[in-house]
């Protein structure tokens, strides 16, 4: 899976998780802040939740920051290390 | 080490509650005379929380009678049970609670003021008896009480560090999840704070008291059943700790019935709200 084919993949269901009007995901390219209203850490959370079953893959704590999970691309770079690490070590 | 240690763990498992209790006592009355500023001192907060309510004579017999003088409470009473079978130690009033919660086959969360009473040896006691248990809370790691508590007889119980920063707590909530979902006990401490959002207030005789909405979100996301956990010290020297019944998952529900319960523990036992400090160190805030 390509950077690009995340990006969509994430895209659809980052729709369907926040919906369009939350205020946690109120556009494709910035996904969480801390300055948003309604942040805290179930928000967070059901996010990684979410992540981690759509692409099987495991975040560790110490890759959940404001930078990765602050906008779309570093999320999908996100994805991207840990799925080619989950199949070289397979 | 270890020869260290096997004295005072023989003394340990020779003495009664009862024993420990009168002795410790008899340690904070000498103390109040060896070191009469230092325990006038120490006992400046509770005069600010109780004084209005307790005669000065009387806020001094509470103090001496659960050896709130200094720290001799969590030296003696707290730290002597961890090296012993916690048998005559500690008893739990409506156990029932916490099996029919675990019945659901969601797992249970135990709820406990956080501060108050003798909370942190819930989890150590029941991994005793049987139960896989979880204690989540902050700065836990290489405490004292922590290693001897995490050792042998109660390996069964885990401590889970939590942190407050959204950010760097997830991995504390997704082992809470995971525990939950095995169907094991999570036992998790509910913090006061002097500002906070209206549904959340508890009254409190002495200010207003707000409980924590953040952590009350997160438990309503875990949907599992609530069980109330409260503990005290009895006259014999032993730790009552009462389970009560089960409280839907649900923010509101939780900050009306635990909050309700809470307030007649403060009610009736305002001396074991360690509350009292942050209430005299930050002054007005309160």
């Amino acid at each position: 899976m390509d950077l690009n084919d995340i990006r969509a993949r994430l895209e659809t269901f980052m729709h369907a998780l926040y919906g369009a009007d939350d205020s946690a995901h109120r556009s494709s390219e910035w996904i969480l802040s801390d300055r948003a209203e309604g942040f805290d850490s179930v928000v967070v959370l059901r996010l990684v939740l979410a992540i981690e079953r759509e692409f099987g893959i495991v975040i560790r704590d110490d890759e959940i920051n404001p930078e990765a999970f602050g906008g779309l691309h570093n999320l999908s770079r996100l994805i991207e290390r840990k799925l080619a690490f989950s199949s070289d070590s397979a | 080490m270890l020869r260290f240690w096997s004295v005072p763990r023989c003394l340990a498992q020779r003495t009664t509650p009862e024993w420990l209790h009168a002795w410790a006592q008899v340690l904070v009355e000498c103390n109040s005379y060896l070191a009469p500023l230092r325990s006038r001192r120490s006992l400046q907060p509770l005069f600010q929380v109780l004084g209005s309510k307790f005669t000065e004579r009387r806020v001094i017999e509470i103090a001496k009678r659960y050896c709130l003088i200094r720290k001799w409470r969590r030296y003696l009473l707290e730290t002597w049970p961890a090296w012993v079978k916690h048998g005559q130690w500690f008893e739990f009033e409506g156990r029932e609670n916490l099996d029919a919660a675990l019945e659901q086959g969601k797992g249970a969360l135990l709820l406990s003021p956080h501060s108050f009473g003798f909370g942190r040896f819930v989890a150590p006691v029941l991994a005793q008896d049987g139960y896989r248990c979880h204690r989540v809370g902050l700065g836990w790691q290489g405490d004292d009480l922590s290693e001897r508590w995490g050792k042998d007889d109660y390996k069964r119980w885990q401590h889970i560090h939590y942190r407050w920063e959204s950010w760097k707590n997830i991995e504390a909530l997704k082992t809470m999840k995971s525990a939950l979902e095995r169907n094991e006990v999570v036992h998790v401490s509910l913090r006061g704070l002097s500002h906070g959002e209206p549904a959340f207030e508890i009254p409190f005789w002495y200010k207003r008291y707000f409980l924590d909405a953040r952590l009350l979100r997160v438990i309503e996301f875990f949907q599992a059943p609530v069980v109330p956990c409260f503990s005290r010290l009895d006259e014999r020297g032993k730790v009552i700790v009462v389970l009560s019944g089960t409280i839907a998952p649900c923010a509101l529900r939780i900050a009306a019935e635990f909050g309700a319960l809470y307030r007649e523990w403060l009610e009736r036992y305002p001396e074991l709200a360690r509350i009292r400090k942050r209430v005299y160190q930050e002054g007005q805030d309160w």
